[in-house]
């Protein structure tokens, strides 16, 4: 036999292993069945061995598009792996099975989950829209202000959608900036001067001042330098007996709205308690 | 062809030598060729000796039970049925003190104790200056990490289903730290051990030592025993076999003395074999041989043949020889890959596809510049040590010929050289490795050798670059205004500025640079700069060109360095070094 035929031989027989159902179990993906034992992979098992305490492991459902899984990095105490975005980043979510955690002043989630699960979430949310309030102060610069909706609504700031809105209500000036500030949305003022001269006065929600006489090309770089990226920061923590899943964000970019949402699409729980008591009382865990 | 009468009678006679019980030629004495019946074993014939068997069947049986484990499911239970036998059996056994015992012994796969371990082993060799050890000590420990970093994640064989009372990481299968001991101690055990006792008592010693850290292991339930086995089977395996296929001990011996070169063991049956090859394939007797010159030559091993004499009372004619084998082809091959990164596509770098063919080149380039009426060693034939794998390629010696570093040149000598240059250019040939170690002078003619690297219809710039450097060795020798003028004799003004705007740093050979920098070092004026303010002004030429080839080489060199960069700072890292 050729060595070349030899090489494909081992290489057929080593991919046909690869092929196996015992094989292919890097992904911790969530059971079909939980009670039909086979049906849990090697890494689920591996999980349940490295926090062995633990009601729960975390396991994967279908992901969304453009999302991958990475890594399963798993030692006595410990399990973590990571899921990957074309969008949102490398790693945009670290999550860790350990025997415990520290959950620090999150706010528990009071919604109803699973059961004997509690839940605490502690996250940062810098939306992919913007909303920005327009404040004529009088009625005769309504056309300038109108003219610089337009202008905004037309463009992406750091890749968020704005949105404008008009403050025409007869309370005072610092009342309407207040308002403004507290929800967390830029304030663009503009007067008689300012529609004569094409400039407007800038208020960041977080900013004491304002910076006034600002050309539309400035207004728009200095929104540009000052709003954050759209980001999704922070932890979850799913807390139960024997262990807690840490969830840590880290994410950057358009779809950041929805992540929540798909990330309890997503990734699951899997029961193994359950699954460990099964398989002691069917002799096969020691 | 040579000029010298005993060559022409030996070109004209040998013909003829098959036909004949014995031929006198001057003082050599040639017997009857005798051609290898069909049937017969070659002079040294391949064979596989109980440690190549051992170690066949050894990666049969792994590939075999690795196979078994995980490609069919029956096949699969019934090694964790087995498996699952020995860890309980062992689990049963635990006691506070044997368990204190295993987790000591536990720390033998740590990263504190399998690091040091490999550094040392780097380190005696970087001192020793074996870098062909080091980069088959960091081939094994590359292929060990990767095949486990691969079967880890595509198998992810959970651990063992017992109480483990270990620390672990990662999947179970196969045991990343019992392959890693096993490795460290198989490359250290090829690297740092000559042959015989000591390598067989290490290795014994190693073997236990990993038995040892297999015991723990299973005793604490961190791998099931088929884990820890085929890691240590195939730590150990990678090592010894690319240490066997890249570094044979037969080439690269262990020697623990600095500035030792490779080369091949010409003693016991190899020797023989060469001794009854000569004999029967050329017809000449040899009575003794000797390495000779190997502080020179990396390309082949080259040997000193002392050949009986036709007169009982002559003094001993000896032969030069050239021994070529595998070793030296990959030697070969990995120089022309140098090369194409140095200088990209320009020259002709196609690779040799055997030993035969390399060695039948040589013998065709030296009988092409004999043809030329270059001043060359003349040859005497390619002789078959064993089919595809060795070759012997004899030719004239020169005896008491001295190198052209240390002989005396005068204006002889000068003309000499250009005129060779001059016969190159003639007959569409470079030798590409100019350099004062390949011109020999005897009484008072300069010859040419080691024309290993020549080539048939070279590039311009290869052209002018051999007669750059023969003016380069001629200058720091002879009065550099004296050779210009003696070279415009057979060459233009052009050619002499065409030479020097191809000449770079680059295209001087390491001893012809290191002799120019002493040269300056004692206040001489650059010879370079001086043959070209000589000559007339001639715009640089790059012999730098860029292709897919040189590029996809580059990178992948590149890649290389950078795996190794990351290897030392993850290990410095890792064993908090830093």
């Amino acid at each position: 036999m050729s060595r070349r035929l030899f090489a494909l031989v081992i290489v057929a027989l080593v991919a046909s292993a690869c092929g196996n159902n015992q094989l292919g179990r890097g992904v911790p993906a969530c059971p079909a069945d939980p009670e039909v034992i086979t049906s849990v992979t090697g890494s689920m098992v591996l999980q349940m061995q490295a926090v062995d305490s633990a009601e729960y492991v975390p396991c994967l459902n279908d992901l969304k598009a453009g999302w991958s899984y990475e890594d399963l990095v798993s030692s006595r105490g410990k399990s973590q792996f990571w899921l990957d975005s074309d969008r949102l980043g490398s790693h945009f979510v670290e999550v860790t099975l350990a025997a415990s955690c520290d959950v620090g002043g999150a706010p528990e989630l009071t919604t109803d989950g699973v059961t004997g699960v509690t839940e605490f979430r502690d996250v940062n949310l810098v939306s992919s829209t913007v909303t920005m309030v327009i404040v004529p102060t009088t009625g005769r610069e309504a056309d300038y202000a109108r003219a610089i909706e337009s202008e905004l609504e037309a463009r992406q700031i750091n890749d968020r959608q704005v949105f404008v809105v008009f403050d025409t209500s007869d309370l005072p000036l610092t009342e309407k900036v207040a308002a403004a500030a507290e929800r967390n949305r830029p304030i663009i003022i503009v007067n008689e001067q300012d529609a004569l001269d094409r400039t407007a006065t800038l208020r960041m929600p977080d900013d004491t001042s304002s910076v006034r006489g600002l050309k539309l090309p400035q207004l728009f770089d200095r929104l540009e330098s000052r709003l954050p990226d759209p980001s999704f920061t922070g932890r979850w923590y799913r807390v139960f007996e024997g262990g807690c899943i840490t969830y840590e964000f880290d994410a950057e970019g358009p779809g950041v709205d929805r992540l929540a949402d798909d990330v309890e699409d997503a990734l699951g729980l899997f029961p193994a308690g359950v699954v460990r008591r099964a398989m002691r009382s069917a002799g096969i865990l020691g | 062809m040579s000029d010298d009468p005993q060559s022409q009678r030996l070109g004209s006679e040998l013909s003829g030598i098959g036909a004949r019980r014995e031929l006198r030629i001057g003082a050599l004495r040639f017997t009857g060729r005798r051609r290898r019946p069909s049937g017969e074993k070659p002079p040294l014939p391949r064979e596989l000796r109980a440690s190549g068997w051992f170690w066949i069947i050894a990666g049969v049986l792994m590939v075999g039970t690795w196979i078994s484990l995980f490609l069919f499911t029956d096949t699969t239970n019934w090694w964790t049925d087995r498996d699952m036998t020995v860890l309980r059996w062992l689990q049963d056994l635990r006691t506070d003190a044997a368990t204190g015992v295993m987790d000591a012994l536990h720390s033998l796969g740590s990263q504190w104790f399998i690091r040091p371990l490999r550094w040392a082993t780097i380190l005696v060799l970087i001192f020793y200056k074996r870098w062909r050890h080091l980069f088959g000590l960091l081939g094994a420990l590359f292929i060990v990490m990767l095949v486990v970093n691969g079967l880890e994640v595509s198998v992810a064989r959970p651990r063992p289903l017992v109480d483990i009372i270990g620390p672990w990481k990662g999947y179970a299968h196969p045991s990343a730290p019992v392959a890693g001991l096993a490795v460290t101690f198989g490359v250290m055990g090829m690297a740092l051990f000559p042959k015989g006792t000591w390598r067989n008592r290490f290795m014994t010693a190693a073997e236990v030592i990993l038995g040892l850290l297999i015991l723990a292991r299973l005793y604490l339930g961190v791998d099931h025993p088929s884990d820890a086995i085929f890691a240590g089977l195939f730590g150990l395996a990678v090592a010894v076999l690319v240490f066997k296929l890249f570094v044979p001990e037969s080439v690269f011996p262990v020697v623990n003395k600095r500035g030792v070169t490779a080369h091949l063991d010409v003693g016991g049956a190899r020797g023989a074999a060469i001794k009854q090859a000569v004999q029967d394939q050329l017809g000449i007797k040899v009575l003794d041989m000797q390495p000779f010159g190997l502080e020179g030559s990396g390309g082949s091993t080259p040997l000193r043949l002392t050949v009986e004499t036709a007169d009982p009372d002559e003094p001993n004619v000896h032969l030069f020889a050239k021994l070529y084998s595998q070793t030296h082809l990959r030697s070969d091959r990995w120089y022309k890959v140098g090369r194409t990164i140095l200088y990209g596509s320009l020259e002709d770098e196609v690779k040799f596809s055997s030993v035969r063919r390399l060695v039948e080149y040589e013998d065709y380039i030296m009988l092409r510049m004999q043809e030329a009426g270059l001043p060359s060693a003349e040859t005497y034939g390619i002789v078959e040590i064993t089919p595809e794998r060795e070759y012997l390629l004899v030719t004239e010696f020169l005896l008491g010929a001295q190198e052209f570093g240390d002989a005396v040149i005068d204006e002889s000598i000068v003309r000499q050289g250009l005129v060779m240059i001059r016969q190159l250019w003639d007959a569409g040939l470079a030798h590409r490795d100019i350099k004062p170690a390949n011109v020999m002078v005897h009484d008072g003619e300069a010859k040419l050798i080691d024309v290993a690297f020549a080539t048939v219809r070279p590039t311009p710039w290869r052209q002018a670059v051999d007669l750059a450097n023969m003016m380069l060795i001629l200058g720091l020798r002879y009065d550099p205004a004296e050779v210009y003028r003696i070279a415009l004799e057979y060459f233009t003004p052009e050619d002499v500025a065409e030479a020097f705007a191809a000449t770079s740093g680059i295209t001087i050979p390491t001893q012809s640079r290191s002799a120019h920098k002493q040269y300056v070092a004692t206040g001489e004026p650059d010879l370079i700069e001086t043959f070209r303010s000589m000559a007339p002004p001639c715009d640089p030429i790059s012999v730098q060109r860029w292709s897919r080839r040189r590029l996809g080489l580059t990178a992948g060199a590149v890649l290389v360095a950078l795996w190794f960069v990351g290897f030392v700072v993850d290990n410095l890292t890792g064993a908090g070094f830093v």
